[in-house]
């Protein structure tokens, strides 16, 4: 019995060594906090080059929300009474993003009371896809002393959405992370696309033709965790979004930096891309339809 | 036989919870910089956990509504020895290409502002070390790769299958700002 248990104990030192040595994915066998070790390793085949494709947060979506054809329209938020319908992780995922781009839109727009009811959704909905632990004390604390100060609601709404970023990041939850930001993006750009009225060269629609550098790079990241297969699934669904942005004309032009007087590094952008009428109608409509499927709510 | 069975969950229990707590260790802590007076803090920050004879790209939207401070953090295990250039997405035209450290320059000066990411340089006017930081400012909106190239160490010649490699985080920290209006 006791040449058994030793046998058994040392089976299990050398498989936890084992796994948290080899784990290539892991971020977390770096000593303390991360941190600087420096070892003896076998030379296993692992690719050279990884690569991170970065998501802007939805209230970088909406930056250009100060153009003043832009109106505060509540019809077009996801209302909160629908967060009971939502049952399986894949749609609570996906709704918590597009919850917290209703957040920075009513906060934007300065609405008080909508922030808090928006803010306590996203809590509540935190809670069931097991990231409740971000809402601690200072952070609810920052909640229930929200004035009606736009800089404030502003402020705590993207701090809520950074924690979860970050929390995420920390406990590596990539695929919850993937749908929070296709949620996010998505529920931006109905919004945006509902409230614009096509005018060429306006500000506005040259900033929904630019979205789609960063649709590609959101479609990238899901591409890296599509063995998921929730994430499979949005892929499939996103797939009409990505044959319109396909097909928008990129106009190239001669990229190289050159550095002002205040030193910035002033980039000439090396593509401008262009959206015709009919292919912004088309992205608003086939934007507006998964949207709606993403949340339960009949096409309008 | 009752004392054996709890001698053996204590032994279990000695040697999972540290395997654990290895996991549990991560970047995420690391490097907690507040956005400075005019800057925001954005989401396109990413910290990630590296190691040396891999390379690491971070494809970035910037839009063509803000400005953007770029700033680079590297744990010391890598010693700065890392290279870092930022490079069109779409045609891979190069915008900037500097080593984590230059060291002292010809005229005597140490990693003189703008050419190096990681060592910090003496500002004249502000009268203390800063951070080195590049601010970005697109013309059109664009897709830009931060590459960040992280070599070998020069492990004991001789040995080809087993080499050294060292571990650490990397932060790539991105404020913004809306554009100045002309």
């Amino acid at each position: 019995m006791k040449k058994n248990t030793f046998f058994i104990i040392t089976m299990l030192i050398i498989g936890s060594l084992w796994i948290t040595s080899c784990d290539p994915k892991s971020t977390n066998n770096n000593g303390e906090d991360g941190e600087d070790t420096t070892k003896t390793t076998n030379n296993v085949e692992e690719s050279d080059v990884e690569t991170f494709y970065l998501v802007p947060s939805p209230k970088d979506i909406f930056g250009f929300t100060d153009d003043k054809s832009l109106v505060f329209n509540s019809e077009l938020i996801n209302p909160t009474e629908n967060v009971e319908n939502y049952i399986d992780n894949k749609r609570k995922q996906l709704n918590f993003g597009i919850y917290a781009a209703d957040l920075a839109y009513v906060a934007a727009y300065e609405k008080g009371n909508e922030t808090v009811k928006y803010l306590d959704v996203v809590r509540n909905l935190s809670n069931k896809i097991g990231i409740g632990d971000v809402f601690n004390e200072s952070l609810t604390k920052r909640i229930q002393n929200l004035t009606s100060n736009k800089d404030s609601l502003i402020v705590v709404s993207t701090d809520t959405y950074f924690d979860v970023i970050r929390y995420l990041e920390k406990k590596e939850k990539i695929s919850t992370l993937a749908l929070i930001a296709t949620g996010g993006w998505i529920e931006s750009l109905y919004i945006v696309v509902n409230l614009t009225t096509f005018e060429e060269r306006s500000k506005s629609i040259q900033a929904i033709a630019d979205q789609k550098i960063v649709f590609f790079n959101l479609m990238m990241y899901l591409e890296q965790n599509q063995s998921d297969p929730n994430i499979q699934d949005v892929l499939e669904q996103l797939a009409p979004i990505k044959s319109i942005y396909e097909e928008l004309e990129v106009v190239n032009m001669e990229s190289h930096p050159k550095t002002d007087d205040n030193e910035k590094i002033v980039i000439g952008g090396s593509a401008k891309i262009s959206i015709s009428e009919d292919q912004f109608n088309k992205l608003k409509q086939t934007i507006s339809k998964i949207r709606n499927n993403f949340t339960g709510n009949s096409v309008p | 036989m009752k004392k054996l069975k709890l001698k053996f969950v204590l032994l279990l229990l000695i040697v999972i919870l540290p395997s654990l707590s290895l996991f549990a260790q991560d970047c995420g802590s690391k490097w907690k910089v507040q956005p400075f007076s005019g800057w925001e803090a954005t989401s396109l920050t990413k910290i990630a956990s590296c190691t040396t004879g891999k390379t690491y790209e971070f494809v970035v939207p910037f839009s063509d509504q803000y400005e953007y401070y770029l700033s680079f953090y590297a744990s010391s295990s890598f010693n700065n020895r890392m290279n870092f250039t930022l490079e069109d997405a779409s045609n891979g035209s190069e915008y900037l290409s500097v080593p984590g450290e230059m060291g002292i320059m010809d005229d005597g000066s140490e990693n003189p502002k703008g050419s190096s990411a990681l060592a910090s340089y003496y500002d004249e006017k502000l009268k203390k070390d800063i951070h080195p930081f590049f601010i970005i400012s697109p013309d059109n909106s664009v897709s830009l790769k931060i590459i960040i190239e992280i070599p070998d160490i020069d492990g004991e010649e001789g040995k080809v299958v087993n080499k050294l490699t060292s571990k650490g985080c990397v932060k790539v920290l991105i404020f913004e700002r809306e554009k100045p209006t002309n």
